[in-house]
């Protein structure tokens, strides 16, 4: 997983971002040379030494040109406010437009669900987009099929924040295939009035404090509870359980590709979440039940923002939305997530990329967006009204003062992605598409399988699935 | 031999576009196909593993119950309504509201009652908490999900069969429905002895095309529990769709869709065969 876990990864981490922000320099003086040439160039407009002058590489050689070129892109929702995201991107498209007047960025919205079926129809058929933004679980897959195109001299061209943390997997057989786009993680959010009452000024640093403060905060006489986790099917609750059992010491796949899921750790995990949090009457009533297929937002954060539970693990970015209903924020607090068994917190962590196609019809045009997207204050803006962690080094906003981004920050330390955990396994596409883990939770929670049974019957399955050997 | 030669071109393309599809997917429970990568011929490894599988008998059984409880339902409520429509003082634009339903797209109506059902802050459960009533979690409790998943499905279903047997209402002789009254026949009656044995092959038909309506189907599923909780609301059409594009062995999707091909195939040669007893035929009425 990522090296960031101690005194040593950080300071790689630092030397890395000197590296980066020398790259960068170089890139600003190369910029400064390559933009007088392209001056020259166009004094030279027409004529000779205007083609001799314009970009050599055939990936870019539409630069000048007059053709109308339409890029279409594939775009998979990702901010806490979807009105806010679309129009990010109009904004993002008009203004890309606007500096090359014959070229249209077309953003297309497509489910999560669907992505990597269609990608793959898309790379088969000869006919895919310009550019996808998607999950990182794909992106190996996608450059071991031979769909989509290498993009180093993109990913060279500024200096990566140290968030980017899952970037190394993005590389395939020596190239980088994505740039990150946007970095975040879960976090803990909790309501210091609730704990204040009950005599509890801090926020809970590991389960058995977050046990005892949510039993504190119970009341269903008023209908609040004291913890909000996500026990639905689907990503949601794949990203709440690997969090828990990384904080459990527990993996779900070892560093040999063996399926390690029905480990005493993970077990633990599933314990505190499937039989010791329900018995201590603290979870909602209905909770693998609150679900949504349509937005970022579950019923878990509408029970938050009505003030009807106490503490929940949630996307940070969700601090955008609890902002919106002040009557609530004023006595939410933010931290890390209590630590589990293993002593450390665990949390999941996202590093969205965009890739290219291979085979796009406007490859040249494709990496030049690409390029343009990574304008500081086009990032700056991503980071602004997001609320991700930026991929690129050296971003200020207002958010940097915000208690809730500084606990994603302290966060991603320990934010994991277990998917990765073996490596990128190319021919499996990615494991993480194949875990199930709210399934499993719901087998314990409402069939009540025992946990050691439920999560063998898993491990199983997801042996068989991946023909991955078990542990 | 000219008219078969003219028939050619149509038999062609039925050959493309019905039987190759279901021969190429016959062909692929055979195999360990999955989503994007290569395939290998694995003989009846999926068929074993289907039948080993603890969870196969639930989603089969689940099935029926979905099914037949389903379509008994679609039935019985198209029936009702086209009885009521059928009476002399409807209203067109009372007639237009009750074939919403069908022509509601399955994901809007997946996600409106998605968010009726939804606990503690969902349309029902504000409600009821007007009336100091807790409102169940339907969705996740495993013995009550499959129902009140059935619900919109069947919702969206009877509109179809409403529209058939108002049409069929409407053709029978109203002085027959008048004699049975002098008769003494009460209204159920003349609805059971008169109208029903007319109706009877559009009824028929009706619950034919809602078994297999129901038999195939996903969107409500999926959209509502993906299956769950556990794997209490799992039918065979979402099981298929769960193997295929969430686990991606397509062998083993589409092994789960060959069995569904064999128990339709069974069902409607059943079904032909009782009718054709006990009426003559499926379109015929004693």
């Amino acid at each position: 997983m990522q090296d960031n876990q101690g005194a040593g990864g950080l300071v790689d981490a630092a030397k890395n971002g000197v590296q980066r922000e020398e790259s960068r320099r170089n890139f600003l003086r190369g910029t400064v040379f390559g933009a007088a040439g392209l001056a020259a160039a166009g004094l030279a407009k027409g004529g000779a030494l205007g083609s001799l002058l314009s970009p050599p590489s055939s990936a870019v050689k539409p630069f000048n040109t007059v053709k109308p070129v339409t890029l279409t892109m594939w775009n998979q929702p990702t901010w806490a406010n979807a009105v806010v995201e679309r129009q990010f991107w109009t904004d993002l498209s008009h203004a890309f437009t606007k500096k090359h007047p014959n070229v249209t960025l077309n953003v297309d919205w497509i489910s999560w669900d669907s992505s990597f079926t269609k990608d793959v129809a898309a790379i088969r058929s000869g006919n895919p987009p310009d550019i996808e933004q998607t999950g990182a679980e794909q992106m190996v897959y996608m450059a071991s099929i031979g769909g989509v195109e290498p993009l180093d001299d993109v990913i060279d061209m500024f200096p990566l924040s140290k968030w980017t943390n899952q970037i190394k997997y993005f590389k395939w057989d020596g190239h980088y295939y994505g740039v990150p786009y946007l970095i975040g993680c879960y976090i803990f959010f909790y309501r210091k009035d609730l704990l204040e009452q009950k005599g509890i000024k801090q926020a809970p640093k590991n389960w058995d404090e977050w046990l005892a403060a949510s039993k504190e905060i119970t009341n269903p006489s008023k209908g609040i509870y004291g913890a909000g986790l996500d026990y639905t099917l689907g990503a949601d609750s794949d990203q709440i359980f690997q969090g828990l059992i990384y904080a459990a010491g527990g993996a779900i796949l070892n560093k040999k590709a063996q399926v390690a899921f029905d480990s005493p750790q993970t077990a633990a995990a599933y314990q505190f979440a499937c039989e010791t949090l329900p018995k201590a009457g603290v979870l909602p009533p209905g909770v693998t039940a609150l679900t949504s297929p349509t937005s970022m937002a579950t019923p878990l954060d509408t029970l938050y923002t009505d003030g009807r539970i106490g503490t929940a693990l949630r996307w940070g970015i969700e601090a955008l939305t609890y902002e919106t209903f002040p009557d609530v924020w004023d006595k939410t607090g933010v931290a890390l997530p209590p630590a589990g068994p293993s002593g450390h917190p665990g949390a999941f962590a996202n590093d969205n990329p965009f890739w290219v196609f291979k085979g796009s019809r406007n490859k040249g045009w494709a990496k030049e967006f690409l390029r343009y997207f990574y304008d500081t204050s086009n990032v700056e803006r991503l980071v602004e009204q997001s609320g991700w962690l930026s991929p690129y080094a050296g971003i200020h906003t207002s958010l940097d003062d915000k208690p809730w981004f500084k606990a994603m920050q302290d966060t991603m330390p320990y934010a994991v992605r277990f998917g990765f955990d073996y490596g990128p396994q190319a021919e499996n596409g990615n494991a993480e598409d194949a875990f199930d883990l709210g399934r499993c939770a719901q087998d314990i929670l409402l069939n009540h399988v025992p946990v050691d049974k439920a999560l063998a019957r898993y491990a199983k399955d997801l042996s068989s699935i991946y023909h991955l050997p078990l542990a | 031999m000219f008219g078969p030669a003219m028939a050619m071109p149509t038999v062609v393309i039925m050959v493309l576009l019905g039987a190759y599809p279901v021969l190429q997917g016959i062909y692929e429970t055979f195999t360990n196909a999955s989503l994007g990568g290569k395939s290998h011929f694995i003989g009846l490894s999926n068929y074993s593993s289907l039948l080993s599988d603890g969870s196969f008998g639930t989603v089969v059984w689940n099935t029926l119950l979905w099914t037949v409880v389903g379509t008994a339902a679609a039935l019985l409520v198209s029936t009702a309504l086209a009885l009521l429509l059928a009476q002399p003082r409807r209203n067109a634009a009372f007639q237009l509201l009750w074939i919403v339903p069908w022509a509601m797209p399955q994901m809007t109506l997946a996600i409106i009652f998605l968010w009726l059902y939804t606990p503690l802050v969902g349309f029902l459960a504000g409600w009821a908490q007007h009336f100091g009533i807790v409102f169940p979690a339907l969705l996740a409790q495993p013995h009550l999900a499959l129902w009140a998943v059935l619900v919109p499905a069947v919702w969206s279903t009877y509109s179809f069969g409403m529209l058939f047997i108002h049409a069929a209402l409407l053709g029978v002789d109203p002085q027959l429905v008048e004699a049975a009254r002098i008769d003494g026949c009460s209204v159920f009656q003349q609805f059971r002895l008169v109208k029903l044995p007319l109706i009877g092959s559009v009824v028929r038909v009706v619950a034919l095309l809602d078994f297999l309506w129901l038999f195939n189907q996903f969107a409500v599923i999926w959209i509502m529990t993906e299956g769950g909780p556990g794997n209490s609301t799992q039918i065979l059409g979402s099981y298929a769709y769960y193997e295929a594009f969430m686990v991606r062995n397509v062998g083993l999707a589409t092994t789960v869709g060959a069995v569904m091909l064999m128990l339709l195939l069974a069902f409607v040669v059943v079904f032909l065969f009782l009718a054709r007893k006990t009426y003559g035929g499926l379109g015929v009425s004693r």
